[in-house]
């Protein structure tokens, strides 16, 4: 028989397996197409953020599923493990689907997969951010084509991404030349340096190609308007809003660069075109202007973890028992021969007293838990809005514990601090991610996000009013005017008005919670609070959940900062 | 003589004491005492009570020998001798009831393992007092007098199996559930029940074991 299958029909077997094999490949390659590009000009930095655009093609009408990125984190030399994160699940169509997610190791590959939702893969696409990479944030030019160092990388205005994070790996970012970003661009790029971004702004005649309302809410000059100047050269001039000082002026007095801080950011205005500067102009603007710094909140969501109360049953109570249990057994020792039946009734007394109380001091609220968790966040709302968040979570035994955010908020864990030859993968769903904890780990994460203002502060002559739009009374809420910090009483829904009286320095104040308190001074110089009028929410709250054997304890703390109006 | 003097007598009443001091104690150290995470995290704790369930076996047993080895007659073996050395166990294991209370808060969701684990330290218990019983009753009927080797023995069946699965490593962890401690431990482990419901069966199949062997001597006696 085997002999027979030799020669052409073998051959004729071969190759009719081969020819379907081949067909089953193209018609499963057939059935989409996937184009994937990350980074910010196609560059990533470890331990950053970054935007993933993955463009679907060819996709059949009403496919359900998911796409996937999954990363490998570590070195071969040591544990790897596999990031995932599904940023998008549901109905695929042909479009661009964007997300940001953490890039954690750079040198490991990097796949993109569409998956059905049975989870086979029905496309996978492998990067090499190995050839993407930066060594540390880099500065990004979108429009002129200059460099201001080795690692400068050139975008396009519609490179900017979707969220503000994913500027998170960018020093400095200068938009000038040709480059008209859309009105989303501009409102990430304000969330961005509202967040702790440098924005520099080129713009001498071609000032119109710019100007919107967005740019102008973040130039340090207000009421931008084209001069002409002796010579016939055109330059722009306004006032300085407050706060902003002027940078630089050239000798020939053709252009000057303004700059002031938009919350933790700061913006440089360069009243002249990129084509205006010489290489020696730019590299001295590049020097003045800051780098980006995001602050992070990590001490103060490590002190919010750090301070929580263990649950627990009273800790002398064992020895307590112990010893009343030991006299009373001593007693019935005692009298056990001489008076028998006393010392029975005695000894049974005690222990069921003992027992009684035992009971109460064993009640299910003091049963130990064996996960603590601190969600900690800043919110810094003004025009725009951004959050900035920290889970850090300590589990006494190995299990899994979720981090819930928003969708395509996925959270940046810091690893360097908390692996320890141990199992740390990370399962990002849009809305929550999965985290194997080992025992007695410590673990941090870093979550970023936008957030909307929904109250409006106005501040005149020592009074301020407040408008709650909410239903929910405002409990716990500070005023920091001119550096000093007045507490205010319960805000109520509507609108709030009071008398401003006995404010005391924002370096005195403590509020009573170690987090909050933390987060105002940290703040303190991050958002100018000699410049600005802020009103400073505290929200505070404790959980514990408790499922079988699972118990836990999630403490929240947010911290906002609402720019107000001063008049 | 009264059942209060029964209780105490050679001794017994330190052994019951020494049981409720060391468990207290045992329990004592099996809680949490950092106040905050950040103390928790310095000097971790992990949420298992294996200790005290251990010291409470151990000591038990330790009640069972010595009760065992004092009830052993001088003459005829008669059921109600092992009857009273139950008494005597249970005795040592009443005064432990606030503690068995008191440890529910350490096992959230597993209460129920409480009196499963207590129900085992009272056979372990029964099974060497039984043991201790038997022995030293031949050792009246020889006429020897009483020795420390039963407590030698009994710290070797503790010991011995847990060295074993040390030395052996995970392909025979399974031998640890000969030694009560390995039992307890797989016990309040998770998965793990098949295996521990085994190591709960030892016991159970030596008492009998030894009730059987406590008959046929009666027999013998009798005849």
């Amino acid at each position: 028989m085997f002999r027979r299958l030799h020669g052409t029909r073998f051959a004729l077997l071969l190759i009719s397996t081969l020819v379907l094999l081949a067909s089953a490949s193209v018609a499963v390659s057939a059935v989409v197409g996937v184009e994937v590009s990350l980074g910010v000009g196609e560059r990533v930095v470890r331990g950053h953020y970054s935007p993933v655009r993955v463009t679907l093609s060819a996709v059949e009408d009403g496919t359900e599923g998911a796409i996937v990125v999954s990363q490998l984190t570590g070195d071969v030399f040591s544990d790897q493990e596999t990031m995932t994160a599904v940023i998008y699940r549901g109905t695929l169509e042909d479009r661009t689907y964007e997300a940001t997610i953490p890039i954690f190791e750079p040198l490991n590959p990097l796949e993109v997969s569409v998956e059905d939702t049975a989870g086979h893969v029905l496309r996978a696409v492998t990067l090499n951010p190995r050839l993407m990479r930066r060594v540390g944030p880099f500065p990004a030019v979108c429009g002129p084509t200059f460099e201001i160092g080795l690692d400068t990388v050139l975008i396009d205005a519609g490179e900017i991404p979707r969220d503000w994070w994913g500027l998170h790996a960018v020093r400095q970012l200068w938009i000038g030349g040709n480059a008209v970003p859309s009105a989303d661009a501009w409102r990430t790029i304000a969330e961005w340096v509202l967040a702790g971004g440098s924005l520099v702004v080129l713009s001498g005649t071609d000032f119109y190609r710019l100007d919107s309302p967005d740019l102008r809410d973040l130039m340090p000059i207000g009421n931008p308007e084209l001069v002409e100047l002796s010579g016939g050269r055109m330059r722009v001039q306004g006032t300085l809003k407050e706060g902003a000082v002027l940078a630089l002026e050239n000798e020939s007095e053709t252009w000057s660069a303004a700059s002031w801080k938009y919350g933790s950011g700061e913006v440089t205005f360069v009243s002249a075109s990129s084509d205006d500067l010489g290489q020696a102009d730019i590299e001295t603007i590049g020097s003045m202007a800051g780098s980006t710094e995001i602050p992070s909140i990590e001490g103060a969501g490590a002190s919010a973890l750090g301070s929580m109360e263990v649950i627990k049953p009273w800790t002398w109570f064992a020895p307590l028992v112990l010893l009343l249990g030991t006299l009373a057994y001593l007693v019935f020792a005692r009298i056990g021969v001489s008076r028998p039946r006393l010392a029975w009734v005695l000894l049974c007394g005690a222990l069921v007293g003992l027992s009684v109380w035992s009971g109460f001091a064993s009640r299910r609220t003091k049963h130990v838990i064996d996960l603590y968790v601190a969600n900690t966040s800043v919110k810094v709302q003004g025009e725009y809005g951004i959050a900035i968040g920290w889970s850090s979570f300590y589990a006494n035994r190995s299990r899994m514990a979720s981090i819930g955010h928003e969708a395509g908020s996925f959270p940046i864990q810091s690893l360097e601090e908390t692996v320890f030859d141990s199992d740390f993968s990370v399962e990002s769903e849009a809305s929550a991610t999965k985290v194997l904890l080992q025992a007695h780990e410590y673990r941090g994460f870093e979550l970023y996000r936008r957030s909307q203002s929904f109250f409006h502060v106005t501040y005149e002559n020592g009074r301020v009013t407040i408008e709650n739009p909410g239903e929910k009374v405002v409990e716990d809420a500070v005023l920091i005017v001119e550096g000093k910090v007045y507490e205010l009483p319960p805000i109520p829904s509507g609108t709030f008005q009071s008398t401003l009286s006995g404010g005391i320095p924002e370096y005195l104040f403590s509020s009573r919670r170690v987090a909050d308190d933390r987060i105002i001074r940290q703040y303190s110089d991050v958002l100018s609070y000699d410049e600005s009028v802020w009103l400073v929410v505290s929200d505070e709250h404790e959980t514990v959940t408790r499922s079988g054997e699972w118990g836990e304890k999630v403490r929240a703390s947010t911290v906002t900062f609402i720019l107000g109006e001063s008049r | 003589m009264r059942s209060t003097e029964r209780l105490t007598e050679q001794g017994g009443w330190l052994l019951y004491l020494g049981m409720f001091a060391l468990s207290g104690l045992a329990l004592t150290l099996s809680m949490p005492w950092a106040a905050t995470v950040r103390e928790l995290i310095t000097f971790p704790w992990k949420p298992s009570p294996l200790v005290f369930f251990a010291v409470l076996t151990l000591m038990a047993v330790m009640v069972g020998l010595n009760r065992g080895s004092t009830i052993a007659p001088r003459g005829p073996l008669q059921w109600r001798q092992v009857r009273r050395l139950l008494g005597h166990i249970l005795f040592a294991h009443m005064l432990t009831v606030p503690y068995l209370i008191f440890a529910r808060s350490l096992l959230p969701g597993h209460v129920v393992k409480i009196p499963i684990l207590t129900g085992y330290s009272i056979l372990v218990s029964l099974a060497f007092g039984l043991a201790a019983y038997l022995r030293q009753a031949k050792r009246w009927a020889l006429g020897s007098e009483a020795t420390g080797l039963n407590y030698v023995l009994a710290i070797l069946v503790f010991a011995l199996p847990l060295i074993a699965w040390l030395a052996t490593g995970s392909h025979w962890q399974h031998i640890a559930l000969l030694s009560p401690v390995g039992t307890i431990s797989h016990f309040l482990g998770e998965n793990t029940l098949p295996w521990s419901l085994i190591g709960i069966a030892i016991p159970l199949a030596a008492i009998l074991f030894l009730m059987a062997l406590l008959a046929i001597r009666m027999r013998r006696w009798a005849r």
